[in-house]
């Protein structure tokens, strides 16, 4: 069903793209084959995301709840990176306007967060909304969401900048932090400073960086 | 506080309010009848869900093109159903539908939404949970073991969780619909497993729910696939159960049925989901116990050795077989043994009338609530959880409930399902036997 030769076939595919009534009809009638067989054009034409993304918003405006679009609009936004991030917050601010409590929105703004940043004015977002509506369990989910990442984010680097300074942490710190490990991680981190650079540069990929000097400068008698 | 000040009802409280008045008309008119006129809104439809539902099985031709992703679902929210009132397709029915599936089948492994659509867990799930729903040696044999389990490792991540479908999204519905199928495949093994639990630990949320994915908000569906998937791989001592009891507890409502999360509307289908949540817990009676006793002695509700040895409801028959595939091929079987040592922690009665007077359609078929259209999920789901509801009194899992266990005539009595899978109790066993030996 999917051609094996992309290049041979590149041009009649720019009008695959468009915005036909026929297209829409495919996405909804088979839409695992149809969104990846986009992706793979998407990806053959080298096509400008931003357009993709306005395409998105538009597909999603009708079907705010199907997982094949939000998933879509994960994967361009993850190529688009931090380039992406105000538009993604804006589109999940504006679909949450009509459901406050959708899902999808909610999930995908967690995503955008924590791969591409935005923290700065969370909080004042939950904050509005619960102003609007205290019930909304989705907007207390979001606050916890970002205090708990916030926190363990500053709680780590608190932990880190103790052991530099000669701390000897009990076995609940090394529990603690062993917790945190996800199995791609390097768990050959001998010592619970450098698991926590490790974990640090996972967790906060903005300053991916700056973790990995931070591992590299550490005094060598440190825990 | 300026009294005068009076505060206008947010959505919730509005949305809320609608269905509740909606609701509670249903009940005030049930009470308000004559004796006969009663009886017929207390009674299960069978013949009108039966004509429902096979006139939906009839059709899944080219008029379905808008679910045409959907086709194995379809197959399976309805033969289940039908399976569930007791009831049985016939054999030209059952054939087609063989046939049908066998064709949604990827060459590489899975079932697809359709013949020659990518293969997807989700369809992979619904595809072979129906399979064994019709049950015989054409339908099991036709499932190609070794090849759903190569599909099942490629859609592995290495971060332990499951991706729906190549380069698809990952979340606790994946690995619920990937490790409920290599269970009743009994094609388990460490490689699946591995990872898996650490991820729907980090999926369990403060509320004690647990979410689709690592921060997002608790939630039925999710906290029945978690909890179903920790049980299968033997891990559900990891979980702190005496929270996630504290948040399903209170999820159901006023209403008698089920909300997803919290603050959010009543809607049928979580009858299943909360509902089987429910049903999953009263097995895990000495785990629950266990962390109970840690929490009164002041530690930490998980940490302890002894749970490790408890785990996973094979307590006293032990989980000691240690060799390949062989260690968690028998934990879905198992699972039925154990005696629901506790009574049912919700409102059965409560439910089974919500179901039955709220969800149920007369001309057949269930909805989400009063306002809503019918359909097959909803009908799927609704019926699901009244079986758990009727039984949830029972202490061994197919055993015939007590009168009084079931909402309106005893008639009204469907089939004991496993919990676990979704699956009506005999005919999991009539594959769980099949594949065993083959």
């Amino acid at each position: 069903m999917f051609p094996n030769h992309i290049s041979s076939r590149r041009q009649g595919w720019g009008e695959l793209l468009g915005n036909s009534s026929l297209l829409s009809s495919m996405y909804f009638s088979c839409p695992s084959n149809v969104w990846h067989f986009r992706r793979l054009i998407l990806e053959a034409l080298n096509a400008d995301l931003h357009e993709e993304l306005n395409f998105i918003k538009k597909v999603a405006n009708g079907n705010p709840k199907n997982y094949q679009i939000w998933h879509h609009r994960r994967w361009v936004a993850e190529k688009l990176g931090s380039d992406a991030t105000s538009k993604e917050l804006d589109f999940t601010k504006k679909i949450l306007s009509l459901d406050a409590k959708n899902y999808h929105a909610w999930s995908h703004r967690q995503w955008v967060l924590q791969e591409l940043g935005g923290w700065e004015d969370e909080l004042d977002y939950c904050k509005q909304l619960l102003e609007d509506d205290i019930f909304n369990n989705s907007a207390w989910n979001q606050v916890c969401f970002n205090t708990c990442q916030r926190n363990t984010v500053f709680a780590l680097s608190t932990l880190l900048d103790l052991l530099c300074h000669g701390f000897q942490p009990s076995q609940d710190f090394i529990n603690a932090v062993d917790a945190l490990k996800t199995p791609d991680l390097d768990l050959s981190d001998s010592n619970l400073a450098t698991a926590v650079c490790s974990v640090l540069g996972h967790m906060d990929p903005m300053r991916v960086n700056y973790w990995a000097w931070r591992k590299n400068k550490l005094p060598a008698q440190t825990a | 506080m300026d009294s005068s000040e009076t505060q206008s009802p947010t959505v919730t409280q509005r949305e809320q309010w609608m269905v509740e008045s909606q609701v509670f008309q249903m009940y005030e008119l049930l009470s308000s009848v004559p004796r006969n006129a009663q009886s017929v809104l207390l009674e299960l439809q069978r013949d009108k869900h039966i004509e429902f539902l096979t006139n939906g099985l009839r059709q899944l031709g080219p008029s379905f093109c808008v679910l045409d992703a959907n086709r194995p679902w379809l197959c399976y929210w309805i033969l289940h159903s039908i399976a569930l009132l007791g009831d049985s397709v016939d054999d030209e029915l059952e054939n087609n539908t063989i046939d049908f599936l066998s064709r949604c089948q990827d060459p590489n492994g899975g079932y697809g939404g359709g013949p020659g659509q990518m293969p997807h867990l989700a369809t992979t799930y619904a595809a072979i949970n129906a399979l064994i729903t019709l049950g015989g040696h054409r339908s099991l044999s036709s499932i190609n073991r070794g090849k759903v389990y190569t599909f099942l490792r490629r859609m592995k991540d290495p971060s332990g969780a499951f991706r729906m479908h190549d380069a698809g999204e990952m979340d606790v519905r994946a690995c619920y619909t990937a490790i409920s199928v290599a269970s009743v495949l009994t094609i388990l093994d460490d490689e699946l497993v591995k990872g898996v639990g650490n991820f729907i630990l980090s999926c369990q949320t403060y509320e004690g729910g647990i979410s689709g994915e690592p921060g997002s908000e608790a939630h039925g569906g999710y906290t029945f696939c978690g909890l179903a998937t920790m049980v299968l791989i033997g891990e559900v001592n990891r979980l702190d159960l005496t929270s996630l009891i504290d948040w399903v507890v209170f999820r159901q409502g006023v209403e008698g049925g089920f909300q997803g999360r919290t603050n959010k509307l009543v809607d049928g289908c979580y009858s299943f989901w909360q509902g089987g949540v429910f049903a999953l817990i009263q097995k895990l009676h000495s785990i629950i116990e266990e962390q109970l006793r840690l929490l009164d002695a002041g530690g930490s509700a998980i940490d302890s050795p002894q749970l490790a040895s408890i785990s996973c409801h094979s307590g006293k028959r032990g989980l000691h077989d240690t060799s390949g595939s062989a260690k968690f091929s028998n934990i879905g079987f198992n699972f039925l043994k154990e005696p629901a040592e506790m009574e049912p922690l919700f409102h059965s009665i409560a439910l089974q009338q919500y179901i039955i007077l709220c969800s149920q359609l007369q001309e057949g078929g269930f909805r989400d609530k009063p306002g809503k259209h019918r359909d097959y999920y909803h009908t799927c789901y609704c019926l699901s959880g009244l079986s758990v509801a009727q039984y949830s009194y029972s202490k061994d899992a197919d055993s015939p409930p007590l009168p009084r266990a079931v909402f309106g005539p005893y008639s009204n009595l469907l089939e004991p399902i496993h919990p676990l899978y979704n699956v009506i109790l005999d005919l999991y066993h009539e594959a769980h036997e099949f594949f065993s030996t083959s």
